[in-house]
């Protein structure tokens, strides 16, 4: 039987047969225009589109043919050939626009702006215009200059102050940030029966400035504080809290309440005439208040015979300012009578460090110092004496630490530290031994 | 026979396999993504869905049909490759031949019983909703809207938004159902200070509408126009309820439904200057009147348009209010 053409016939069967079922299921399968994720095709996208002048389009297409081959080194340049080329197209229909704009061509300046979008999504000028200055062309409009102010446009604008948080609002700006100098604001269509200024603003206003002629500062305070609860405050209302806080803090001053006075210099408003004098004036007072608080409380405390306190006291006074005098003397007399106190104790070590701060010609500083140093001596020439005993008991590690003692007190003693060392290399020795006595034993 | 065994029949079965590759396995079964600031390059796994990539690339289900846009597919298929902008391609629906505008339908009464001037029937409404879903469009959140607004979203080419500014009882009884039948959602504009009265929706009503998807936002405490005391009452005494309208209502929403409320709809649609500017400052990212017109990105934000439909619109009245893309030369 000859196979061959049987073969060939069910070999093409099941040949078209499994490409029928391939393509039937292959993924991607979509509509006619689907691209597929290559970057040869994705790359033919991307010209397509330039020529068809939908450039944002033809970069994101170049954007997937830079993520498909990252090692392509040519894609990133055309890339930004692309971005600069469509920011150079997308400025020259904002200028266009801008032009038209001027002209009072509405419509025209309308489209070059949506070009411009188109080209340029993320063209803020051209929104500014579609979304602002189009959509409002005979709106009134006011140019900041220096010292303008929400509350000062809306008094001379309206002749109503209590506007100024909605000429803020109506221009999506932040009533409590200063305008900028130069800045263009729209000025919102108010009818005659809106404008009527707020009779509260104006009447608490100037009962403030009455409080405020009758020294009457915290009611100025409380006044000011509720005009300014209802929007931002106007130069009127600040200038009068500023001169009320700082009333009030020379008033806090001359009683020696330095902490509050402090509290209103600080709510004055900076560049305020003073202000930063009077602040420091207040630090000083405070500083100096705290000075003497502890230096009356480091006297009790030496009268007490605390002395350690009156040490610690004294010390943090001289830290902050050296040339303290009271704080010198009495952290003087703290030092010598808590070093006598501990040379009393027998505490020479203690007693020496303690008298070392003093200089030697204070009272009998010195003759304390020798006394504290022979007692001292003394002592670490008996522990230097035990450790011989010890050692010639041959028992070397009392003898070392006996000697170590020797060294603590008198760390120029002229023998213990050549003796220590000897005992421990004998030390040393007999304990090799006994370990090979020991093994010799196993 | 013996040369059929040993040669033809392995052929075959490779043929075979070879054939059927497409069958039995996957072009891809392992997980890729590529991705950088602008796209993601997805190799798309069996238990992906286009709403599941869109959760996990851009953030929100409600952006899948960006991916099938894009990528001009309708669905999900494990092992294909899709490309996935990070970022609207198309802000603001420019395009070389014109701008997307957005249909914001208002309806102020729909009834059960007969339609009049205003109202129209809830026969008619299914109806109105039946078309907009058979003609493919969508509705979108109005934060979606919002982000469209500031050329930070694409929409669907046919997008549109529902409103209904009602605090009353047919809009939890009658809309609700209908809408939710025809798969869409809407913005409920309520006056909080109707809430909960004899033939209002209760809070309990509309936090129900708020999880199922539908928007609330604020049109004030009273219903009452906020131009309407201008020039009846003192004018301390308007400003302070003025504020009082667009303030408190925002509060007691969100207070309520302890969702953020960021929409207003002017009661009865009637708005100025300084209403305009008042709404901003209390908070609010978008304002609705009842002027008519579709909203192109560049409308403002608080004067968006909207179309009322009443029971005079007819067929073609309807096509033309649902027009989505200004035809302008922009080459």
């Amino acid at each position: 039987m000859n196979w061959r053409p049987l073969l060939l016939l069910l070999f093409c069967g099941l040949w078209l047969q499994g490409c029928a079922g391939a393509f039937q299921n292959s993924p991607g399968k979509g509509t006619e225009s689907e691209t597929p994720v290559t970057a040869q095709s994705y790359r033919q996208k991307a010209l397509d589109l330039e020529r068809q002048g939908e450039l944002q389009q033809a970069l994101f297409a170049w954007r997937v043919v830079a993520a498909l081959t990252p090692d392509d080194s040519a894609v990133p340049d055309i890339i930004k050939t692309l971005e600069r080329g469509i920011a150079n197209a997308g400025d020259i229909h904002y200028k266009k626009g801008v032009t038209f704009y001027q002209q009072g061509n509405f419509s025209e300046a309308r489209r070059e702006f949506l070009i411009a979008l188109r080209l340029d999504p993320e063209d803020k000028r051209a929104v500014t215009f579609l979304k602002t200055w189009l959509q409002y062309p005979n709106q009134k409009i006011f140019k900041v200059q220096r010292g303008d102010s929400y509350f000062k446009i809306a008094t001379e604008e309206y002749n109503d102050p209590s506007k100024a948080n909605i000429i803020a609002a109506f221009n999506d700006l932040d009533p409590q940030k200063p305008l900028s100098v130069d800045a263009v604001l729209l000025l919102p269509n108010l009818s005659p029966d809106q404008l009527v200024p707020r009779k509260e603003t104006i009447s608490l206003l100037q009962k403030a400035q009455k409080a405020m002629d009758n020294r009457r500062y915290q009611e100025v305070l409380a006044i000011t504080a509720k005009i300014k609860s209802g929007g931002p405050e106007g130069a009127d209302c600040q200038a009068l809290s500023d001169s009320a806080h700082f009333a009030l803090g020379n008033a806090m001053m001359e009683k020696k309440n330095y902490s509050s006075a402090l509290e209103y210099f600080t709510k004055v408003s900076p560049g305020f005439k003073g202000r930063e004098m009077a602040i420091a004036k207040a630090e000083f007072n405070i500083q100096q208040q705290s000075t003497e608080e502890k230096l009356r409380t480091a006297q009790e405390s030496f009268n007490q015979k605390e002395f350690f306190a009156a040490i610690q006291l004294t010390g943090e006074i001289l830290a902050q300012d050296a040339s303290n005098h009271k704080a010198k003397e009495l952290s003087d007399a703290a030092h010598y009578a808590l070093g006598k106190q501990l040379l009393d104790q027998g505490q020479e070590a203690k007693a020496i460090e303690v008298l070392s701060v003093l200089a030697h010609d204070y009272k009998d500083t010195a003759q304390l110092l020798n006394q504290a140093h022979a007692r001292r001596n003394a002592l670490a020439e008996e522990y230097y004496r035990k450790g011989v005993k010890y050692f010639l008991n041959e028992e070397l590690e009392q003898a070392i630490a006996s000697w170590e003692q020797t060294l603590i007190l008198n760390p120029n003693h002229p023998k213990a530290r050549q003796d220590i060392d000897n005992a421990s290399r004998l030390l040393e020795k007999w304990r090799g031994m006994e370990q090979t006595d020991k093994k010799g034993n196993d | 026979m013996n040369r059929l065994f040993f040669f033809i029949l392995p052929l075959i079965c490779i043929v075979l396999m070879a054939g059927c590759t497409g069958h039995l396995l996957p072009v891809s079964n392992t997980a890729q993504c590529t991705r950088n600031d602008y796209l993601a390059i997805v190799t798309i796994q069996p238990q992906d869905t286009l709403e599941s990539l869109a959760r996990t690339y851009l953030g929100s289900e409600e952006k899948a049909w960006w991916i099938a846009d894009y990528n001009h597919i309708q669905k999900a298929e494990a092992g294909q490759k899709v490309v996935i902008p990070l970022k609207p391609l198309k802000a603001g629906g420019l395009q070389l031949d014109g701008y997307q505008t957005l249909p914001v339908l208002l309806f102020s009464k729909i009834t059960t019983g007969a339609a009049g001037a205003q109202a129209i029937s809830a026969n008619q409404f299914e109806g109105q909703m039946q078309f907009l879903r058979d003609n493919g469009y969508r509705t979108v959140s109005l934060n979606m809207f919002y982000g469209f607004l500031n050329l930070e979203e694409q929409l669907p080419q046919k997008t549109v938004i529902i409103t209904l500014d009602s605090t009353q009882r047919w809009v939890y009884e009658t809309a609700y159902p209908i809408l939710k039948r025809q798969g869409f959602t809407a913005a409920v504009f309520v006056s909080t200070g109707r809430v909960g009265k004899p033939g209002a929706m209760t809070w309990q009503e509309l936090s129900t509408l708020s999880t199922d998807g539908f928007e609330i936002g604020a049109a004030g405490v009273s219903a009452q126009k906020l131009t309407l005391n201008a020039s009846n009452s003192d004018p301390a005494e308007y400003l302070q309820n003025l504020e009082n309208e667009i303030s408190s209502s925002r509060a007691t929403i969100e207070d309520h439904l302890k969702t953020q409320c960021f929409y207003f709809a002017y009661p009865g649609g009637e708005m100025n200057d300084l209403i305009t500017a008042m709404v901003k400052q209390s908070g609010y990212k978008a304002a609705f009147t009842r002027q008519g017109g579709s909203n192109p990105f560049f409308v403002n934000n608080y004067k968006v348009h909207r179309i009322v439909i009443t029971n005079s619109n007819d067929a073609a009245q309807m096509r033309q209010n649902l027009i989505t893309q200004v035809p302008a030369e922009l080459r």
